[in-house]
């Protein structure tokens, strides 16, 4: 039992770093559409949608022609109303 | 007003030689008559006679022959001179129109039939013509493809190609000036937009590495001025005004990567895969991305798309792009809220069928003035703003072979068109009606 649950501890824990090095890096430098949409991603991965809309509209509101933040925040939206939260 | 100069030569050539025969004739008679011979001089009197009737029938066979070719080269020359697309006027020694045909009186907006303008009447619309005339007539100084420009009977701005030559005679002689005017504002324009397209490229090329290389020290200024704002709020050392401009160096640092990503999004030089792209799908696509962002601001979408699905040749995401940027820019001009329509409709234009795409918002409108400069780069009234989004949409447009068509009222709303090429057998069925 131990042994089966192990592979997914590892694989939140990783999930959980990699969501940490972004987090960094996206308050690092927060005029970077490119990082913020990155991490935005990420918080879908790890069911943080409204976390992940938060910071997609944040780049919304730095580029408001952004096409590609504007698809993953009605992606986002969608999975949130269809009560999912990962991509 | 035309007349053949050869056919007329030709006429007069063959009258002389009648004229001849028939003086050769009469003075043959007369010596005849002279010398008294009763027999020869009957002869003589019916061959006179019959020469003289000879004469007559081919002087008078002659006279209409060459009148009937006269009409022919007269109507073929007026008919050619009809046809041209290019405005044709002759004018006098003194300054009197002499031949007008119907695409300069349609060009330079003055009546088919005589009585013609003269110079000065012509001055009052045409300034820089009548001054060129004048010139030619007076000192001989002839212009070739000379462009100068007036408003016509609608207000519209129209360029005026002239060449002006001498008109001579058979004899070489200069019997006034013909005049040969065209209206080249679509050339012009044309021309410009090349030279603006080009002028684009080349800076683009040039910038885009520029911008590129200024995005990474400005990722690592600001990066670096977050662990220093971090720095000193842990020693203390950070007071409210510190603070205050760390505040202002943030937003610069933003405002600066915002310009470079909106730069490299103009200039970055993309090769455009041409796949068919459903017209239709693309701008409802966009319609559902920002109608939620529309609804907060009391804004209505209102999708009228009629006909099927045309599609074009293109790139989806890169339509998907000019519809957003059209839309945002729609919604900008709204800050009370209002309605925006969205409706197609097919055209046809050179040969060429075409979607059209119109987004009608109420907004503030835009002043005239600034419609000629809505596309150039970086031309913003908003503060804020980059002034790139409907530069972006133009060239986009433009690289799909379309073309985009902006009408607005200030203080009533805008409408801007966006006119792309339908892909051989562009769906055109039945009409979906109203969606929003």
């Amino acid at each position: 039992m131990a042994d089966l649950c192990k592979p997914d501890a590892d694989h939140a824990r990783k999930d959980r770093d990699e969501l940490e090095r972004l987090r960094r890096c996206s308050g690092a430098v927060p005029s970077d559409p490119d990082t913020r949409l990155l991490f935005a991603r990420k918080l879908l991965d790890c069911q943080q949608a409204d976390d992940a809309i938060l910071e997609i509209r944040a780049v919304i509101a730095m580029f408001p022609n952004h096409l590609e933040a504007r698809k993953l925040l009605e992606s986002a939206h969608e999975l949130r109303l269809l009560g999912r939260t990962s991509l | 007003m035309l007349r053949s100069q050869g056919e007329v030569r030709l006429f007069g050539q063959r009258y002389w030689a009648i004229f001849t025969g028939l003086a050769i004739a009469a003075g043959t008679l007369i010596s005849l008559l002279i010398f008294n011979f009763p027999r020869i001089r009957l002869f003589v009197i019916f061959a006179f006679l019959g020469i003289t009737a000879t004469a007559a029938a081919v002087t008078v066979y002659s006279y209409f022959a060459t009148k009937e070719k006269l009409a022919k080269v007269q109507t073929t020359a007026k008919a050619i001179l009809e046809s041209m697309v290019g405005g044709v006027l002759t004018l006098d020694a003194g300054g009197g129109v002499t031949i007008i045909n119907r695409a300069a009186c349609q060009i330079l907006e003055i009546g088919s039939e005589p009585p013609y303008p003269d110079l000065i009447e012509l001055a009052d619309k045409h300034r820089a013509l009548a001054v060129a005339i004048r010139r030619a007539l007076d000192a001989g100084q002839y212009v070739q493809d000379e462009d100068s420009v007036f408003l016509n009977s609608r207000n519209e701005s129209i360029v005026l190609r002239t060449s002006i030559s001498e008109q001579v005679d058979d004899k070489g002689q200069r019997v006034g000036i013909v005049v040969l005017v065209k209206d080249v504002s679509n050339l012009v324009a044309m021309e410009s937009e090349l030279r603006k397209r080009d002028r684009l490229v080349a800076m683009g090329t040039l910038a885009a590495g520029v911008a590129h290389e200024i995005r990474n020290p400005l990722s690592a200024l600001e990066l670096n001025l977050r662990l220093l704002r971090d720095e000193s709020g842990s020693l203390g050392t950070a007071s409210g005004d510190i603070e205050g401009y760390f505040e202002i160096l943030f937003a610069e640092t933003r405002r600066l990567n915002r310009i470079t990503s909106n730069f490299l999004q103009l200039s970055r030089p993309e090769p455009l895969a041409r796949v068919p792209v459903a017209v239709h799908q693309a701008v409802s696509q966009v319609a559902r991305l920002v109608n939620r962002e529309a609804q907060e601001k009391n804004i209505s979408l209102v999708l009228e798309l009629a006909g099927g699905d045309p599609e074009v040749l293109g790139n989806s995401t890169k339509i998907e792009q000019v519809c957003l940027n059209i839309l945002i820019n729609a919604m900008q001009a709204m800050p009370t809220g209002g309605v925006i329509h969205v409706g197609s409709a097919t055209s046809t234009s050179d040969g060429r069928q075409f979607v059209d795409l119109s987004f009608s918002d109420q907004g503030i409108g835009i002043p005239p003035e600034n419609l000629p400069r809505l596309f150039d780069p970086y031309f913003t009234t908003r503060p804020d703003g980059t002034g790139l989004g409907l530069a972006i949409a133009d060239r986009i447009v433009t690289d799909h072979g379309g073309k985009i068509l902006v009408e607005s009222t200030p203080g009533v709303g805008t409408v801007v068109t966006v006119c792309l090429p339908l892909a051989d057998g562009g769906d055109t069925g039945e009409a979906l009606g109203p969606m929003v």
